[in-house]
């Protein structure tokens, strides 16, 4: 009886790491936006959305995956870093102040999540029966775990090993951090803000891309409103493990999900959307910096 | 164009002229972000919904007492959609700007989710009076006349409130929270009675549009995506003033209304409103009213000094 226990566990927590590492990749363009330019970009999850659909449509046209992958990618990060240039630089350069920024976020929020429909019938696309991933399901003994979970948690894996890589060890990456500690002091050191707002917005914009990918392949479809969810779910990882941190933003992503996952094992599916609200409510109340921070007064 | 017609128009348009007024107070006069104004509107509509079916199971409405047991159930929902904003302005206390916007938004849908899963109020199919009834419309419904009273009260009650000594309070904490503090101002209060007041409109804005014409309330029509036009409503108008609201709200629901008139972008009234909010975010943040109120016009001064002159003649 026990052994059986112990299996369900593993098989869960294999479903929670996936969805996790996936909060997490969305997790991490929030976090990188906000910490340069301290802006919730709500727009997130339609960058997430149409990267799932560059991708799909891309299977659906006949490429292979491995293909699939770089299509979405593209548009995430095409699409974030256009509008970043049409909405957010305007607003940015007549210092419209932040309920402006969020404001116009939303606003594109719910443009892309309507554009969608002006293709006729795109606003739900399946991808058919048969597994994009090729392998149904790995077997460890008696625990069975599905092939795409282990693609999910793989794939995000190695897309945040890149990541990290840009962020710490390029020239951009570099000039990036700068940014975010100082703007001025950087444009001082020569560095152009604008294109590296734009370079961070596109790299997020392409995590998010290629997390729309890895959720639809396991959803096995796009819908123009499944950008949403996730895309607010990620930005509670973000604020869970501490938002404008990149290491606490993929902490925070797994925490998420893991919890998501338990809940469901609880037999509370019905509630996890709220449960993960409520957390981020307790979390803002009881510590608004993340779980992972210290204490900090406010500057007045 | 039918007179039913007008008469939906007029009818949504004062539902969100009450939606906007109240909004306005928390977003744009105390200055506090907050995405879930539409819990206020649905907790508004379930209970007022939920209570009507009780008044009609318990057999005390009757042509007499219709009107006035109305009126009360009006009150108690507004009284009861107060009460979570009680609850949400709790955080507001800690919480800030975009912070506090997706608190209130996980708040809203929290409720959702909630309601969604209470069987006793239809779960996601909705809480029909119809059928509660055994298929009898209620004995009292709103309409234009309910509508507009309510619209009245609370421009009435936001105008006198911000021509009161509290009225600066309320601006103050929007302008430099820190400020105000030092100041002498009991932030705390103000931000509670920002959404106190705000909820109590909203909740009988909630009541006025579950009893109008469907006699049915709907999880899905409380989201906080449904709220978003309210935002863009006080947005368009002018963040902070009473009079760009009403304006706000106006132009859009006739706008939303009219679009739907035009063949071809019939289904695609939100993208063409997206769309407007991004451009006026872009162009004019301020609004069409950019704070000012009526009063403050210039014209309105003058011709109020015109009239003053005409009577000490």
């Amino acid at each position: 009886m026990d052994g059986v226990i112990i299996l369900e566990i593993l098989q869960q927590l294999a479903n929670g790491l996936a969805l996790g590492s996936a909060y997490a990749l969305i997790a991490l363009g929030y976090t990188m936006v906000y910490g340069i330019i301290q802006l919730i970009n709500f727009a997130h999850g339609e960058f997430f959305m149409i990267g799932a659909y560059a991708g799909v449509l891309a299977i659906k046209a006949g490429l292979p995956l491995y293909a699939a992958f770089p299509a979405a990618i593209t548009a995430g990060a095409l699409i974030s870093a256009g509008v970043e240039k049409i909405a957010y630089k305007p607003l940015r350069k007549k210092n419209s102040g932040r309920l402006a920024a969020l404001i116009t976020a939303i606003g594109i929020s719910i443009f892309l999540q309507n554009v969608i429909f002006l293709i006729p019938g795109a606003d739900l696309i399946g991808l058919g029966t048969k597994n994009p991933m090729g392998i149904e399901k790995y077997v460890f003994g008696s625990v069975e775990i599905s092939g795409t979970k282990v693609y999910i948690f793989l794939i995000s894996i190695i897309l945040m090993i890149i990541f990290i890589y840009i962020v710490h060890f390029t020239k951009s990456g570099k000039a990036m951090r700068a940014v975010s500690a100082d703007r001025d002091t950087a444009m001082l050191m020569g560095i152009d803000p604008d294109r590296i707002i734009s370079f961070t917005f596109a790299l997020g914009g392409a995590l998010a891309g290629a997390a729309g990918l890895l959720f639809a392949l396991d959803q096995n479809q796009v819908s123009n409103f499944m950008g949403l969810m996730p895309g607010l779910k990620a930005f509670i990882a973000a604020v869970i493990g501490g938002i404008g941190s990149i290491p606490r933003a993929m902490a925070g992503g797994l925490i998420l999900g893991l919890m998501e996952t338990l809940a469901v094992v609880l037999g509370f599916s019905q509630f996890k959307d709220a449960f993960a609200f409520i957390f981020l409510i307790i979390i803002l109340i009881l510590k608004p910096a993340g779980i992972f921070a210290m204490a900090r007064k406010e500057k007045v | 164009m039918s007179l039913v017609f007008l008469e939906n128009i007029t009818a949504i348009a004062g539902i969100m002229i009450i939606l906007a007024v109240s909004l306005n107070l928390i977003n744009g006069i105390t200055g506090m972000l907050s995405l879930g104004h539409y819990a206020f509107f649905g907790i508004g509509g379930y209970f007022g919904a939920f209570m009507t079916v009780q008044v009609h199971k318990l057999g005390i409405v009757n042509g007499v007492t219709g009107l006035p047991i109305f009126l009360m159930i009006i009150i108690l929902s507004g009284l009861a959609a107060s009460l979570a904003g009680l609850v949400i302005s709790g955080p507001s206390l800690r919480l800030k700007g975009d912070y506090l916007a997706i608190a209130t938004l996980g708040f809203n849908e929290i409720l959702k989710i909630i309601i969604e899963n209470l069987d006793f109020l239809g779960g996601p199919k909705g809480y029909s009076i119809y059928s509660e009834l055994g298929n009898r419309p209620p004995l009292f419904r709103s309409g234009i006349t309910w509508i507009y009273l309510f619209v009245v009260i609370s421009i009435f009650v936001i105008t006198r409130i911000m021509k009161s000594v509290h009225g600066r309070n309320f601006l103050s904490i929007r302008e430099d929270e820190i400020a105000a503090e030092a100041m002498g101002i009991n932030v705390a209060k103000f931000k509670i009675l920002a959404f106190l007041v705000g909820s109590f409109l909203a909740g009988t804005a909630g009541v006025l549009f579950v009893m109008y014409d469907k006699f049915y309330a709907n999880p899905r029509d409380f989201g906080f995506i449904e709220g978003i036009p309210v935002l863009l409503m006080i947005v368009l108008g002018g963040l902070g003033s009473t009079t760009g609201a009403v304006l706000g709200a106006v132009t859009l629901t006739l706008l939303l209304q009219l679009l739907k008139l035009i063949p071809g972008i019939s289904n695609q009234p939100v993208l063409v409103y997206a769309m407007l909010l991004v451009i006026m975010m872009i162009l004019r943040p301020a609004g069409f009213m950019n704070r000012k109120e009526l009063s403050d016009l210039e014209i309105v001064k003058k011709i109020r000094a015109r009239i003053s002159g005409i009577i000490k003649k």
